[in-house]
């Protein structure tokens, strides 16, 4: 068959496997494992058959719906467009899919209603594959909208789940804001152009820069932010991921995301072709920082395992759309790389929450601990995403994250804008933030001392482990051939977002693109360091980061000494985990929520002055009366004594109510609106 | 005048959004969401409006010598956005239904266990 | 509850931005000239020999879509033609909207629940808060016998109006590609009936007459049947959604697309609604009476 023909079929084998789950999904379980099967693997690989072509080729695929080709300059029917930069999307998101769906048959299979999920979950996929492949503005509306309805239905899918209404009723009407926005910039882009073709608009907004294709930027640049979750929105990400089971997790937090930055590289590189403004530069690059840095702090004050891994996916979509709004070759390509690298890294981690959840039934921070023995694959699984998304070296985050610090520090040498040394110390610095955090995790959930009520849990089986050591696999690929990955996939892609005349011409022919800017040049001057040497030194320093942390865990005391070590440190016996069971014992159980008080040791008894200490406040979210560990859990304690003014402010500004984030989000469009309208 | 038809749509939107952040009752919250609808749609479908012009349809017997249309294609997304609106307020309207039995309120600031 | 005192203010001025600038776009759009103004194309000279009609100096998508209408495609409703024809691929995203919808709310609104799933996930937090209050769907005993429906004007109204409302609803539908309709118009029109028949005979009327399993396998088979229609350019050699005008000339496929999409949102709306009525049950007294008579 014509190879032109891949990507429609692609997006129908998702669809058309929603609906023949739909009508048989009932009758028989293996019936429809099998065609979840299918439906999942055969876009796969009709992706990576387009990838010789389309990214070393460099073709681009024009493909008309009903054979509707344009007429004169005028496309009157549907395109889908696949240049190099949809294609890399779209492995990105049937990667994605493919690992979940493997991961649904095995995690899902205590719920009921499957044929439900499925339906969602395959419809989920294929509006993401058509949002990315798609080449017409219309379309992505559409698209957004398949995305956004089938999305909140999964979120609210364990309806019995705490909370799982609640963040799914969230996402929908905060995120129909976005989904406005981008209605509101199509019709005003419409009312200006008269086309809905997006090689069109490419070639003719160039000559039509007034105020109301200014405003159309600013409604569409707040609605795709709204689908990646950007800052003013990022309680729903929150929400949502927290209560969604966890193969849906890995849709939000890694292709969801996803088609947002898809959207605002579309937009700002394509579509207007304005990202070397620096007024553009600086809006784009301004929120991808604020994201980056908010979400990470967010993460510190969770207790509830996928919440916090939602606030960091957050936090690295923040990364990526810094890099995307730097505008030049080198940050656009370390966008699109972590990107990548984002949803591999981020898909394991959810999948190993989810592996936990599974095994013990909880996500409770306070609660799990000691899991290492019991899960030791899990483990290693949850170690291998932890190192990748705290870009420690051989693992693919620190080649991404090390390009986005150069490429954010260059720029701001080469503008003398000192915005981008600004943005360049904040992302560093949300790095080591995440790197902590992820310590605080592991030693939370997988090391420490093992709660009783977990003794029994057992490793998950093999078929869930599978599609983690896929994701793990991918990881360390990544990791280690940064070389070949950049030149295969991220440079093309890359190539064809800066080459706007190739889109138009791609699609519309040659001699379409003479309004288009000319094609930018694109080199791949990236790193000054021999990746080989690099590679060993950092090897050297993770290995005795290593030995240092199994060093530690050996050096782990049972309670009762560890007991006598706080007391004889003058710590207070409340604050540490195991030190806390003790505490039970020593007090009477009706002042088992002794942390809210202010407790002081005095010899071996323990009294409690009764007053509401503001100090412990930040370690609890959620219920108030919900219980917490502060001790083990919470490696971090001085840090966020220090901060408490701003965690405070933070817990109240996240306050749950759906009114104060629908009042985030309509701030948020004044001010890109008036930001537009002013520099624009 | 087609200026009101544009300006009645951003109010209609404004409105809805007004509706969104300040009102605490669920229903009413999806009221502002469906207000927020009928303001686009109306900014879509005003979008193709030409002085003069007719219903694109080629009636048999209608049509005089000197007679135009109006645009169809913004007729037909306003189609495709009604579609959508309808779905996106059924679907809430669902999770309403559940939150309502689960958490005996449509109060928004008593729905707010996750949070923090 | 976010307090903080300077929340209005910010709010009032934000929504007042938003609303300044749309207006200030607003007068922009008014008062730009139009790419399309559609005067250039005379339709009926086009009406009369569409052939010959010259697009080259078209102004806009509108014209040259008008223009093609006549020639390419067996319909006389442009809208139509752009619903099911030009952008016939929108149009079946739409009707996956539909199908989202309708799987997302029963997968919401299923009676049964996880309760076993949600024993052995776990929920969050569970020392130390209060269990959730549950309250019932069903209206209180009380204002169910205060509140009787006097259902036999209804009925009357009802019976009569039912075979109307559906051959309207078809009418719509079959005739979307001449006169103003087509598959979602009608679709709705037609699912209305289920409101008539609950407003007759409640709850209890509608379990007897429809059958909502029924309904949502035969939609998604009509949806299939649209992808088929779809995946039939392909098998041609020629393109997705690709429209085969039959020889007749009056004949096209996309009238086929029109008539699923017309089945698909039938079945689709009236099975939200049944599955809306069945999860609100406020089946007040028109059963009762049924009972005693």
């Amino acid at each position: 068959m014509n190879m032109e023909h891949y990507p429609i079929l692609a997006i129908i084998s998702l669809f058309l496997g929603a609906f023949l789950v739909a009508l048989f999904g009932r009758l028989n379980k293996v019936l429809r494992n099998l065609i979840v099967a299918a439906a999942v693997t055969i876009p796969l690989c009709l992706m990576i058959a387009l990838i010789a072509p389309v990214m070393i080729g460099g073709q681009v695929i024009g493909y008309w719906m009903g054979n509707w080709a344009p007429v004169g300059p005028w496309a009157i029917g549907i395109g889908l467009e696949v240049d190099a930069l949809s294609l890399f999307f779209g492995l990105v998101v049937t990667i994605a899919v493919f690992v979940s769906g493997l991961y649904s048959f095995t995690y899902m299979n205590r719920d009921d209603s499957l044929e439900n999920y499925y339906t969602l979950f395959l419809m989920l996929s294929g509006s993401l594959l058509g949002l990315v492949l798609t080449g017409d503005l219309f379309n992505i509306f559409v698209m957004i909208e398949i995305m956004t309805m089938t999305a909140v239905a999964l979120t609210a899918f364990r309806v019995d789940y705490e909370g799982a209404l609640e963040g799914a009723l969230k996402y929908m009407v905060v995120g129909s804001i976005g989904s406005t926005s981008v209605l509101v910039g199509i019709a005003m882009l419409y009312s200006q152009l008269h086309t809905l073709n997006m090689a069109q608009i490419a070639a003719a907004l160039p000559d039509h820069q007034n105020l109301v294709t200014v405003g159309a930027f600013a409604f569409l640049f707040l609605g795709f932010s709204t689908k990646a979750f950007l800052f003013p929105f990022h309680p729903l990400a929150a929400d949502a991921h927290a209560v969604a089971p966890a193969s849906i997790s890995l849709m939000i937090s890694g292709v969801i995301t996803k088609c947002g930055v898809y959207g605002i590289i579309r937009l700002a590189y394509i579509l207007y072709q304005n990202i070397n403004e620096p007024a553009v530069s600086i809006l784009i690059t301004g929120f991808g920082a604020v994201s980056c840095f908010i979400c990470v702090t967010m993460a510190f004050n969770q207790h509830d395992f996928k919440r916090l891994l939602a606030f960091h996916s957050i936090s690295q979509v923040g990364y990526v759309i810094t890099a995307v709004g730097l505008g030049t070759a080198l940050g656009l390509s370390a966008g699109l790389y972590h990107a990548m690298n984002h949803t591999l890294f981020k898909g394991l981690l959810f999948l190993c929450a989810g592996a936990v959840q599974y095994a013990t039934g909880s996500l409770d921070l306070g609660r799990l601990g000691g899991l290492a023995k019991k899960m030791p694959k899990t483990c290693a699984l949850f170690l291998i995403g932890a190192a990748s998304i705290s870009g420690l070296p051989p693992f693919n985050g620190f080649f991404s994250k090390w390009m986005i610090y150069q490429a954010s520090f260059e720029k701001g040498l080469d503008t003398g804008n000192f915005f981008y040394i600004v943005v360049c110390v904040v992302c560093l610095l949300s790095s080591v933030l995440t790197l902590a955090s992820f310590v605080k995790v592991a030693q939370s959930v997988f090391f420490g001392q093992l709660q009783p009520q977990f003794e029994n849990t057992k490793e998950v089986p093999l078929t869930m482990r599978i599609p983690m050591w896929i994701l793990a696999v991918l990881c360390i690929l990544t990791g280690v051939l940064p070389w070949e990955v950049l030149q295969k996939l991220v440079g093309p892609a890359a190539a064809a977002a800066l080459n706007a005349a190739g889109y138009i011409q791609g699609m519309l022919g040659s001699g379409a693109a003479a309004g288009a800017g000319a094609q930018a040049a694109f080199s791949m001057e990236i790193g000054f360091w021999g990746p080989v040497s690099w590679l060993c030194l950092l090897l050297i320093v993770s290995c005795a980061v290593c030995l240092v942390a199994v060093l530690g865990t050996a050096e782990q005391k049972s309670p009762e000494e560890r007991h006598e070590m706080d007391r004889r440190a003058g710590r207070t016996a409340a604050f540490t985990r195991d030190g806390f069971a003790d505490a039970g014992r020593i007090l009477k159980p009706a002042e088992k929520e002794g942390h809210y008080r202010n407790p002081v040791l005095s010899g071996t008894t323990l009294t409690f002055t009764g007053e509401k200490d503001p100090k412990y406040e930040n370690f609890f979210s959620g219920e108030e009366s919900e219980y917490s560990q502060v001790g083990g859990g919470d490696l971090f304690w001085g840090f966020k004594t220090n901060w408490r003014h701003y965690f405070q402010g933070m817990r109240r500004w996240h306050s749950g109510v759906i009114n104060d984030y629908t009042r985030y989000g309509i701030v948020a469009l004044a001010f890109v609106l008036l930001y537009a309208c002013l520099f624009l | 005048m087609i200026l009101v038809n544009y300006a009645a749509s951003f109010f209609l939107i404004a409105l809805g959004l007004y509706c969104m952040a300040v009102k605490k009752n669920l229903i009413k919250i999806l009221i502002g969401m469906g207000l927020c609808d009928y303001g686009t749609n109306l900014l879509v479908v005003s979008v193709g409006f030409n002085p003069g012009g007719t219903a694109p349809i080629f009636t048999a017997g209608e049509i005089h010598p000197g007679m135009f249309f109006v645009d169809p294609v913004p007729q037909a997304l306003t189609l495709t956005s009604i579609v959508i609106g309808a779905c996106t307020t059924a679907m809430v309207l669902g999770l309403i239904i559940r939150i309502k039995a689960k958490y005996g309120t449509l109060d928004s600031t008593e729905i707010r266990r996750l949070r923090g | 509850m976010n307090d903080s005192r300077a929340s209005k203010p910010v709010l009032a001025v934000s929504l007042l931005l938003i609303l300044c600038i749309g207006l200030a776009a607003a007068i922009r759009m008014a008062g730009s000239a139009p790419t399309y103004d559609g005067r250039s194309t005379d339709v009926s000279v086009l009406q009369q020999d569409a052939h010959a009609y010259d697009d080259s100096g078209a102004d806009g998508v509108a014209a040259v879509m008008v223009n093609e209408n006549n020639e390419k495609t067996a319909a006389d409703n442009v809208v139509y033609s752009v619903v099911f024809n030009y952008r016939g691929y929108d149009t079946l995203g739409e009707s996956f909207i539909l199908i989202g919808a309708i799987a997302g709310t029963t997968a919401i609104l299923r009676k049964k629940g996880n309760k076993a799933s949600a024993a052995i996930v776990g929920t969050r937090g569970d020392a130390g808060q209060e269990p959730l209050k549950v309250v019932s769907y069903r209206t209180d005993q009380k204002s169910r016998t205060k509140y009787r429906r006097k259902p036999v004007i209804v009925k009357c109204a009802a019976d009569f109006l039912l075979p109307f409302a559906t051959v309207y609803g078809w009418y719509i539908i079959l005739h979307g590609a001449m006169s103003p309709g087509g598959g979602f118009q009608g679709g709705v029109l037609a699912a209305g009936t289920v409101l008539l028949v609950y407003l007759a005979y409640g709850l209890t009327g509608i379990r007897k007459v429809f059958h909502s399993h029924f309904l949502h396998y035969s939609e998604t088979a009509a949806e299939i049947v649209y992808v088929c229609i779809g995946l039939a350019g392909i098998a041609a050699g020629l393109h997705f959604c690709f429209n085969f005008v039959f020889p007749a000339g009056r004949e096209e496929s996309a009238m086929l697309m029109n008539d699923a999409v017309g089945y698909h949102v039938m079945a689709g709306i009236s099975c939200l609604l049944i599955m809306m009525l069945e999860a609100l049950d406020t089946d007040d007294g028109s059963s009762r009476e049924e009972k005693k008579s």
